[in-house]
């Protein structure tokens, strides 16, 4: 067992981890932050990806021990999560973690209206891949969106309506639109083990 | 995957002193990105990994006066590719650094860890033999330096010694009339390549070739030279059409300078002659 200490979404989270832990394993097991998908588990798909000090690294491919001292920022760090009543039929009221739709990326308000997610399980990988490519280059060309999301495999959309939601969402960057610090937006408490 | 110690050593005599202790059960890491696959399949189960992480003669890229490159084993393709590196041979590098993989690997993948995996399809490794790289190794007693063509030994690989690690690579200095091209034939863009070729060619003011290097990866157990085409295009001008010199003369080498390669043989024998063409046609226009 060994101890790991990160910064995840603004947040700091330590945890004591089995040295086998994957990054992934750490975001999805220990935070508790599901977004981030498990796709191939082979540094494939690209659906695993999140960024390091700003750099997108494919989390599945990652010892959570490599990346001790990091400030980590995953999907749920985009956009201000809050608890929205969800419900289930019984009458008793319930809680779950929902989305301040005023508060997306503009990356993710894109990819929303473009018809750029369809079953969802590609979407953080690219959108966190997207990030880190808007964040060094503001105006990218189609080409150079393709290039960027080339460890991305999406399965349903055939690409196309994801480049044009990121060409989107650079221009409006680009034009202006608001992009907030991930520490402004994680407002609930990345939690424990699941079912603890 | 197996249980391990994880281990963080400050230095490269302290890398290589926990190398030894672990009596052939250690390993180093550095972007993991070999590594980390190779442990999820169980191929590799060490029980010690020594992470150069903290390794400070690993790290960095440096520039000698004498014109020398140095780069330190654990330089990630991204940190390449993000640097500034314009002049000569060296200017092949960033281009190589940015065809591999996809930009998530890269941020983590590190040239030692390329040279180390001794992959016949890696990339890094054929521009290491294409410019005459040195690698340094470090072990407990003391260090070596040696050609990167000969610490390619073949197939996954190399000359290192136990208790041995691969501190850094050089490049030796290059003449700014040096041209440089690199082309690298797969069908997904994220593939390790089918076949690649790297050229260098350098060309006086008069526009005559004074000194050729053309090197094929994933043709072969390792990298390869093709010296008859090297020989062919020194002393020719580019004025004749070098390409197709060069591509003929890939295609018709002597059969112990032909492709040798493990896998799709016969497709590979077909194409690497056209691709030699191209890189040759690539270095002479200046484009890609």
């Amino acid at each position: 067992m060994e101890q790991v200490s990160v910064t995840i979404n603004g947040r700091p989270f330590e945890a004591e981890v089995d040295e086998r832990t994957l990054l992934i394993d750490l975001i999805r097991d220990e935070a508790g932050l599901t977004g981030t998908h498990a796709g191939c588990w082979e540094a494939r798909c690209g659906c695993c990806a999140v960024l390091v000090d700003g750099g997108s690294v494919k989390s599945c491919n990652v010892l959570a021990l490599q990346v001790d001292g990091a400030q980590i920022t995953t999907v749920e760090g985009l956009a201000r999560e809050e608890l929205l009543p969800f419900g289930n039929g019984t009458g008793v009221a319930v809680e779950a973690r929902g989305v301040d739709v005023g508060s997306l990326h503009p990356l993710q308000a894109a990819f929303r209206e473009h018809g750029a997610v369809q079953c969802g399980f590609c979407t953080p990988g690219m959108l966190m891949v997207l990030v880190d490519l808007l964040d060094r280059n503001p105006d990218p060309s189609d080409e150079e969106v393709r290039e960027a999301i080339r460890g991305n495999l999406c399965r349903c959309t055939g690409y196309q309506k994801i480049v044009e939601a990121t060409l989107d969402a650079a221009r409006r960057m680009r034009a202006g639109a608001p992009v907030a610090a991930a520490s402004q937006h994680a407002s609930i408490e990345a939690r424990g083990h699941l079912g603890s | 995957m197996r249980p391990f110690r994880y281990v963080r050593p400050g230095s490269l005599a302290e890398a290589s002193a926990a190398l030894t202790e672990g009596d052939g059960e250690a390993t180093v890491i550095a972007g993991g990105q070999s590594l980390l696959l190779a442990m999820k399949d169980r191929r590799a189960r060490p029980g010690v990994l020594v992470s150069l992480r903290d390794v400070h003669e690993a790290r960095g890229i440096s520039h000698e006066d004498d014109g020398t490159l140095t780069l330190g084993a654990t330089t990630t393709y991204w940190q390449l590719y993000t640097h500034r590196l314009d002049s000569g041979a060296h200017a092949i590098l960033p281009r190589v650094a940015g065809e591999i993989a996809d930009v998530p690997v890269r941020r983590m993948g590190t040239v030692g860890g390329a040279l180390c995996q001794a992959d016949p399809a890696f990339d890094f490794p054929l521009a290491a033999v294409l410019c005459d790289a040195e690698v340094e190794l470090a072990g407990g007693d003391g260090a070596r330096r040696l050609p990167a063509a000969e610490f390619l030994r073949g197939p996954f690989a190399t000359a290192l010694e136990p208790g041995e690690v691969l501190a850094r690579i050089r490049f030796p200095a290059s003449a700014p009339t040096v041209r440089s091209a690199f082309v690298k034939h797969r069908l997904r863009r994220f593939d390790s390549a089918i076949v690649s070729v790297g050229c260098l060619l350098d060309v006086d003011d008069a526009g005559q070739v004074t000194g050729a290097s053309v090197a094929c990866g994933s043709v072969g157990p390792v990298p390869v030279r093709l010296p008859a085409v090297e020989d062919a295009l020194v002393g020719s001008s580019l004025e004749e059409d070098l390409a197709d010199l060069a591509r003929k003369r890939a295609a018709d080498g002597p059969p112990e300078e032909r492709a040798n390669p493990m896998i799709m043989a016969g497709y590979k024998r077909d194409v690497l002659p056209a691709l030699v063409g191209r890189a040759v046609a690539a270095a002479t226009d200046g484009r890609e």
